[in-house]
C-alpha cells in the first residue's frame, strides 16, 4: 500500500540480488510514465502561472507590514527590500525535471514536447522573475557555483535512462521467448561506460582552451 | 539553456520513436498513451529496437556537447566576473578565509612571513581569536539598541495620540465657547517647530504620563527568553539606556585588551624570517604554550588580505602544508556577513566525523521522510481507510463536508508542510557540520535535497504505491 511498507517488504529481495535492482527499475520506469508526464506539464503550467503570480509573496508582504511593521526603520526593510532566492531548494526542483525528463526521453517520448513547453515557460517566468523581482544580497554571492553543480544533476538523469535501457534491451524476448536485443543492450553498457568516463574526467579537460 | 537541449531532442524523437512504437505494432493490454511509449513494440518486431539504441546515443552525445559548452561559457562568464571592477575592487575579492592554522602560524607576523612571496604580499591579517565575553555584549548591545529604537518610536506614537486628543478637546472647547482668536492655529502638518511632537523627543517625554511608557519584562533568572507576567517589569527606554551605555563601556575595555594581544604577536622582531615556535608541539592545533597566556587566545582560523587579487587564488590554490587539515581549508571571496562565527574555530578532525554523521542523517532522513509522505497518502485516502479498519469507523460517520476536507485539503497541506521542513533541517545538519559561510550551506543544501527528490519522489511514484495526490 505504501512506498515505506513496500521498501520494507522488499528490502530481503534487494539485499540478496543487487542485481536486481536495474530490472525492477526497468520493469517499474515505463509504467510510472503516464504520471511523470502529467507532471512535467503540470510543474510548467501551474508553476509557471503561480510564479507570475505571486500571490503569496503579496499576501506575506501586508502580513508582514502587519506584524513586523513597528518603526521607521522596519518598514522601510520590507517596502524596499528586494526578495532574494534559496538557491539552494530552487535548483533542485528545477533539475528534478531535466532529471525526469532525459530518464524518459527515449522510453516515452511524449515526455520532451511536454518538457520542452515546460522549459520555455519557465525560461520566461526566471527572466522575469530576476529582471523585476528577485535582488541578491552581496553577502549571498557566490559567483554561480551553482550552475556546474547543477550540470552534473544533469548527468544523473543520463545514468538512470541509460541503466534503464539496457535492462529493458536485456530483458526483451521475442516470440520464442528468446533474448531479442542483446547486442542493443551490450552497446548500451559501451555507452554507459563512456558517459562515467565523461563524468569523472575533470570538466576542465575537456574545456580545451 | 535546457529548452534549447530540448527542442531537437522533442522533434527527432517525436519523428523517429511515435511511428516506431504505434504503426503496426500492438502489444495486448495497452491502450491510450501507453501505445506511444517503449513497451509497445511486439514481439515479432524486436528489431525497431535499433531506433532506440540510435537515439539514445545521439541524445547523450548531444547532451554531453551541450554540457561541454555551456560549462565553457561558464568559466568565461566567472572570469569575467572575478575581475570585473566592481568586484576586484572589493577586499573579499583579495581575501582568503584559512581555516586549520597549526600553532607555528598562529600570530599575524607569522601567516604575514609566510605568505609574503606571494605577488604583492599581504595587507592585514586578522587572526580569530577566543572573544570570550566580548560577542555577549555586542549581541546584548544591538538588542539594546532594537528595543530602545521600537520603544521610542511607540513612546512617539502614544505622545501623538495624547496631543491629538488633548487638541480636539481644546478645539471643542474652542467653539462652545465661540472665540477662535484663542486657538492654537499651528496645523498639524506643519514644519519642524520646537513643539513638534515627532521630532522633540523631551516633548514627547512630558506629554505620555509615567504609566503609559512602554516597558517590557526581563527574563526570569533561570529562563533565556522572557515570558509574561514572569520577571521584572522595566521601562523600555530606560532600561535600553542603560544597557547600552554598560555595554558599550565593557566593549571598549575588552577593545583595549584585544588591540594588545594583537599588538604583542604581530610586533616585527629583530629576525627575519618565520619567528621560532614557542611551543613543543609547532604543526598541532591545540592551542598551547605561550598563545594560551594572552586575555584573547587566537584559535585556528585567520582573515589573510592580500594586497593583489591574484596573490588570494594563489594562496588559496596552492598546498600551504605537509600535514594533513594544516591550513587546508581555505576558502575565497568571503563576505563578513556571510560567515558563521562560530563554526571558524572547529577543529578538522572534529568536523570530519561530524560531516560523516551528518551525511548519515541526511540518508536515513531521505529514507525516512517516506513515512510521513506515506500516512499523507494514507489520509488522503480516507474514505478507503474507515472501512477497512473498525477503530477509523467514526471518520465514516462524520458530513461529507468534513471528511472531504481531511482528504481533499490536508494532504496537499500537510505535504507542503513537509517539503517546507526538509530544506530547513537539512540546512541545520550542513551547519552542524561546521560549513563556515551560509552560501556555502546553501550549496550543501542543493546537492542534499536533489538527492532527496530523485530518491523519495520518484521512487514514490515508480512504484505507484501512493495514491495520486498531485505532488
Amino acid at each position: 500500500m505504501t512506498l515505506s511498507s513496500g521498501i520494507i517488504a522488499a528490502l530481503p529481495d534487494l539485499l540478496n540480488k543487487p542485481g536486481s535492482i536495474p530490472s525492477l527499475l526497468a520493469q517499474n520506469l515505463p509504467k510510472a510514465s503516464n504520471f511523470f508526464l502529467t507532471y512535467v506539464i503540470l510543474q510548467g503550467l501551474s508553476g509557471a502561472a503561480a510564479g507570475f503570480l505571486q500571490v503569496i509573496p503579496l499576501v506575506l508582504y501586508y502580513v508582514k507590514l502587519f506584524i513586523l511593521g513597528s518603526t521607521p526603520r522596519s518598514i522601510y526593510t520590507i517596502k524596499y527590500t528586494l526578495r532574494d532566492v534559496a538557491w539552494g531548494t530552487l535548483w533542485p526542483g528545477t533539475t528534478l525535471l531535466v532529471v525526469v525528463t532525459i530518464s524518459y526521453s527515449v522510453i516515452s517520448p511524449i515526455i520532451n514536447g511536454l518538457a520542452c513547453a515546460t522549459f520555455f515557460l519557465f525560461y520566461q517566468l526566471y527572466k522575469y522573475l530576476f529582471l523585476w523581482q528577485f535582488g541578491q544580497p552581496a553577502s549571498g554571492e557566490t559567483g554561480g557555483q551553482f550552475f556546474p553543480k547543477a550540470l552534473q544533476h544533469v548527468f544523473v538523469g543520463m545514468y538512470i535512462q541509460q541503466i534503464c535501457l539496457a535492462a529493458l534491451f536485456f530483458l526483451a524476448r521475442d516470440q520464442n521467448k528468446d533474448a531479442s536485443a542483446i547486442p542493443e543492450g551490450a552497446l548500451m553498457i559501451v555507452l554507459i561506460a563512456f558517459t562515467v568516463s565523461a563524468n569523472l574526467l575533470p570538466l576542465s579537460i575537456l574545456i580545451t582552451n | 539553456m535546457i529548452t534549447r537541449v530540448l527542442l531537437p531532442i522533442w522533434l527527432i524523437s517525436w519523428i523517429v520513436l511515435l511511428p516506431v512504437t504505434s504503426v503496426n505494432t500492438s502489444v495486448p493490454g495497452r491502450s491510450g498513451l501507453d501505445k506511444l511509449s517503449f513497451g509497445n513494440v511486439s514481439t515479432d518486431k524486436q528489431g525497431r529496437y535499433a531506433a532506440h539504441l540510435i537515439l539514445a546515443w545521439g541524445f547523450t552525445f548531444w547532451i554531453w556537447w551541450n554540457i561541454k559548452s555551456e560549462m565553457q561559457h561558464f568559466v568565461g562568464v566567472r572570469q569575467r566576473w572575478l575581475i570585473s571592477p566592481e568586484y576586484a575592487r572589493s577586499a573579499q575579492a583579495s581575501t582568503v578565509l584559512i581555516r586549520g592554522v597549526p600553532q607555528r602560524y598562529l600570530s599575524e607576523r607569522a601567516l604575514n612571513v609566510l605568505y609574503s612571496h606571494l605577488p604583492g604580499g599581504v595587507a592585514k591579517v586578522w587572526l580569530n581569536r577566543d572573544l570570550k565575553e566580548m560577542p555577549d555584549l555586542y549581541e546584548r548591545r544591538l538588542k539594546a539598541c532594537s528595543v530602545l529604537e521600537s520603544a521610542e518610536t511607540s513612546l512617539m506614537n502614544t505622545a501623538t495620540k495624547l496631543r491629538n486628543k488633548k487638541l480636539k478637546a481644546q478645539a471643542k472647547t474652542r467653539s462652545k465657547e465661540k472665540n477662535p482668536s484663542l486657538a492654537d492655529d499651528t496645523p498639524l502638518t506643519a514644519p519642524s517647530t520646537p513643539g513638534d511632537t515627532e521630532r522633540n523627543v523631551s516633548l514627547a517625554e512630558q506629554l505620555v504620563p509615567k504609566n503609559k511608557r512602554p516597558t517590557h519584562r526581563l527574563a526570569a533568572g533561570f529562563l533565556p527568553f522572557s515570558l509574561p507576567l514572569i520577571g521584572k517589569k522595566v521601562d523600555s527606554i530606560e532600561w535600553a539606556r542603560a544597557e547600552i551605555a554598560e555595554t558599550s563601556a565593557a566593549l571598549k575595555v575588552s577593545r583595549t585588551e584585544l588591540a594588545k594581544d594583537v599588538a604583542k604577536t604581530s610586533a616585527e622582531e629583530a629576525n627575519p624570517g618565520l619567528p621560532p615556535a614557542k611551543t613543543n608541539h609547532p604543526d598541532a592545533l591545540k592551542i598551547s604554550g605561550v598563545a594560551r597566556e594572552q586575555t584573547y587566545p587566537p584559535m585556528n582560523s585567520a582573515f589573510v588580505l592580500f594586497n593583489r587579487q591574484i596573490a588570494a587564488h594563489l594562496a588559496a590554490q596552492a598546498l600551504t602544508h605537509h600535514d594533513p587539515y594544516r591550513l587546508a581549508d581555505r576558502h575565497l571571496g568571503v563576505d563578513p556577513e556571510d560567515v558563521i562565527w562560530g563554526n571558524l574555530n572547529m577543529n578538522p578532525y572534529e568536523a570530519r566525523v561530524r560531516l560523516a554523521i551528518s551525511w548519515g542523517i541526511t540518508l536515513g532522513l531521505i529514507i525516512l521522510w517516506a513515512f510521513p509522505v506515506a500516512f499523507v497518502g494514507a489520509v488522503s485516502n480516507i474514505h478507503s481507510l474507515c472501512t477497512t479498519y473498525s477503530w477509523l469507523a467514526w471518520i465514516c460517520k462524520l458530513p461529507d463536508v468534513i471528511v472531504g476536507i481531511i482528504s481533499g485539503i490536508l494532504p496537499p497541506v500537510l505535504l507542503a508542510v513537509l517539503m517546507l521542513l526538509l530544506p530547513i533541517v537539512l540546512r541545520l545538519l550542513s551547519r552542524l557540520e561546521g560549513t563556515p559561510t551560509r552560501s556555502a550551506i546553501e550549496l550543501s543544501l542543493m546537492t542534499r535535497f536533489f538527492l532527496f527528490q530523485v530518491l523519495v519522489r520518484n521512487n514514490t511514484h515508480m512504484s505507484r504505491r501512493l495514491p495520486d495526490i498531485g505532488f
